[in-house]
């Protein structure tokens, strides 16, 4: 029987770049994949952020299609699904990430960012075996996980098992690692590929002028429109929760009315766009920190171990940052011949002190922002109309200051549903900021004394 | 008039997945979480008990929804066999 030091099960982003860490660092490493192909059983798309360039020194060696996305929009729609208010906006200067200024994210299939860090993986070293599925595994005197066993009941050996497997990952559960996902840890997401001629993407939308879309209603789950190198993904979520307990419908059922509605059906139009594949799978979505993510002999990455962020759910930097710091505590835990659980816990006080543990320190807060507002159709019902009625300016049919003031008593009469909205979605993000609340309001309170004191606006007239 | 079209069968797979899904009807309580996530609509309610299309492997998406929301345990899932199963090119 072959031993190997690192067992990697699953050739996603997380399993990939941990076999080539691994393998980088000297250790014997294998990688299964239960596709022919790495990429074969990815369906969520790929949003490649400037964090992973910044982070990951080989993604200077990626030469595969990529859709440079420079602009963000949220599309609200009434519930006759009529757009009743959009913003657009491009990259901030918040990022401090090189590139952060020059995209959101390149988009790629996942069929060739698999493909290309598996290769890497491979070029390190790492053995790569395809079509084979992993269905258990191996466990010591101790209760530790000391390899896996295979669809055909191979047994194979290894010190140190990373469980990169997916949301549905077989390897924690049969660990022992944790039960399945709670209700509000995960959702299901459904999304169509769309297929359309570039030339006539590129004269839409410009060729470096990309935006990718977020459409919201009273209908539905805020439903996203990601452009493609060869088309567009139209999908939208919805947490299991809701979706079991009838809450919300069959999230196709939901996808069926958002092809339907107005934008869409001229998006499709307009780039002469065809449906070309279905996809579906479970992403988790965390309101907490996931927990059990490393036991004796095995480690979790990526979403296996609930590790998208708690935001928006994108996962694949985190995969790969979690699948490069398994690999490196598998590597220190190899050497100090010490992969019981007690040893494996460095991995949890390294994730916890890099970015994913950053990104989770506001779970809660982040999880219950997306929850309660982009899944929440109901909340369309009166912030699209709060939105639109900011532009009451735009109106020629009424005196402006009438219409002013019509806006200004429309905010009147919704004024409880604003205070609300502030105090459950705003207010918990600025108390986790640590801002002071009341020493920022007194010195909002003195700022604005002052300038009325010095409005002395001159607008060329003079009095 | 033009047939709707079923954006569900936009998919490619490679056969030979064998058996992945069991459902045991002695355990299952017939609350009908499993029909009422699964995207493909391939679980139904039959005399108070869940019930899995027969041609569920040329049809199911490998997403594990099924089994996730099963409280009662009655759902096992694996996986189609290595090598088999849905193919996704433009994921």
């Amino acid at each position: 029987m072959v031993r190997y030091d690192v067992i990697v099960v699953g050739a996603g982003p997380g399993g990939s770049v941990a076999a080539k860490t691994a393998s980088d660092l000297g250790l014997k490493t294998v990688l299964f994949e239960r596709g022919k192909k790495p990429g074969d059983k990815s369906s969520s798309g790929c949003g490649l952020s400037p964090g992973i360039f910044q982070d990951f020194d080989f993604m200077k060696e990626m030469s595969i299609p990529s859709l440079k996305i420079r602009y963000q929009a949220l599309h609200m729609l009434d519930e006759n699904l009529d757009e009743r208010f959009m913003m657009r906006w491009s990259t901030s200067d918040l990022g401090e990430y090189a590139g952060a200024r020059e995209f959101f994210q390149l988009d790629v299939y996942r069929r060739d960012f698999d493909r290309f860090l598996a290769d890497l993986a491979t070029r390190a070293g790492a053995e790569l075996r395809t079509s084979t599925l992993v269905v258990d595994v191996l466990k010591n005197s101790k209760g530790e996980v000391a390899g896996v066993v295979t669809e055909d009941g191979e047994r194979v050996e290894g010190e140190v098992t990373i469980a990169a497997d997916g949301a549905v990952s077989l390897l924690a559960y049969r660990a022992g690692l944790r039960g399945k996902w709670k209700p509000d840890e995960v959702t299901l997401v459904v999304d169509c590929d769309f297929q359309a001629p570039r030339e006539r993407m590129d004269g839409i939308f410009g060729p470096e002028e990309y935006c990718n879309e977020v459409y919201v209603s009273p209908l539905y789950p805020a439903a996203y429109v990601a452009m493609m190198p060869e088309g567009f993904h139209l999908g939208l979520g919805q947490w299991i929760g809701n979706l079991a307990s009838g809450a919300a419908c069959n999230p196709y059922e939901y996808l069926k009315q958002v092809i339907a509605s107005k934008p869409i059906k001229r998006l499709i139009e307009r780039l002469g766009a065809k449906p070309r594949e279905f996809h579906a799978h479970l992403l988790p979505w965390m309101p907490r920190p996931p927990t059990n993510t490393s036991g004796g002999g095995i480690m979790l990455v990526g979403d296996a171990a609930g590790f998208p962020c708690p935001l928006e759910a994108e996962g694949i930097h985190y995969a790969m940052v979690s699948g490069k710091i398994a690999a490196e505590v598998a590597a220190e835990a190899v050497s100090n011949g010490d992969t019981s659980a007690e040893g494996l816990k460095l991995y949890d006080e390294r994730w916890r002190n890099s970015i994913i543990g950053e990104e989770f320190s506001a779970a809660r807060e982040w999880a219950e922002l997306w929850a309660g507002i982009f899944f929440n159709p109901s909340q369309w019902s009166i912030i699209t109309p709060l939105a639109n009625s900011l532009m009451f300016w735009a109106s020629w049919s009424n005196p402006h200051i009438t219409n002013f003031k019509r806006q200004l008593s429309f905010y009147k009469e919704n004024a409880q549903f604003v205070v609300e909205f502030a105090k459950s979605y705003i207010y918990p993000l600025l108390r986790k900021s640590g801002v002071p609340l009341l020493r920022s309001l007194l010195k909002l309170g003195w700022m604005w004394m002052r300038a009325k004191r010095r409005s002395g606006f001159d607008f060329g007239g003079g009095a | 008039m033009e047939e709707e079209l079923d954006f569900r069968n936009l998919v490619k797979r490679v056969g030979g997945t064998g058996e992945f899904i069991r459902h045991r009807k002695n355990v299952c309580t017939g609350c009908g979480k499993c029909a009422s996530v699964c995207p493909m609509q391939l679980w139904e309610l039959r005399k108070g008990k869940a019930s899995l299309r027969e041609d569920y492997a040329e049809k199911c998406l490998e997403c594990g929804t099924c089994w996730l929301v099963c409280d009662s345990n009655a759902i096992d899932f694996t996986y189609p066999k290595g090598g088999t199963g849905v193919v996704w090119e433009y994921g």
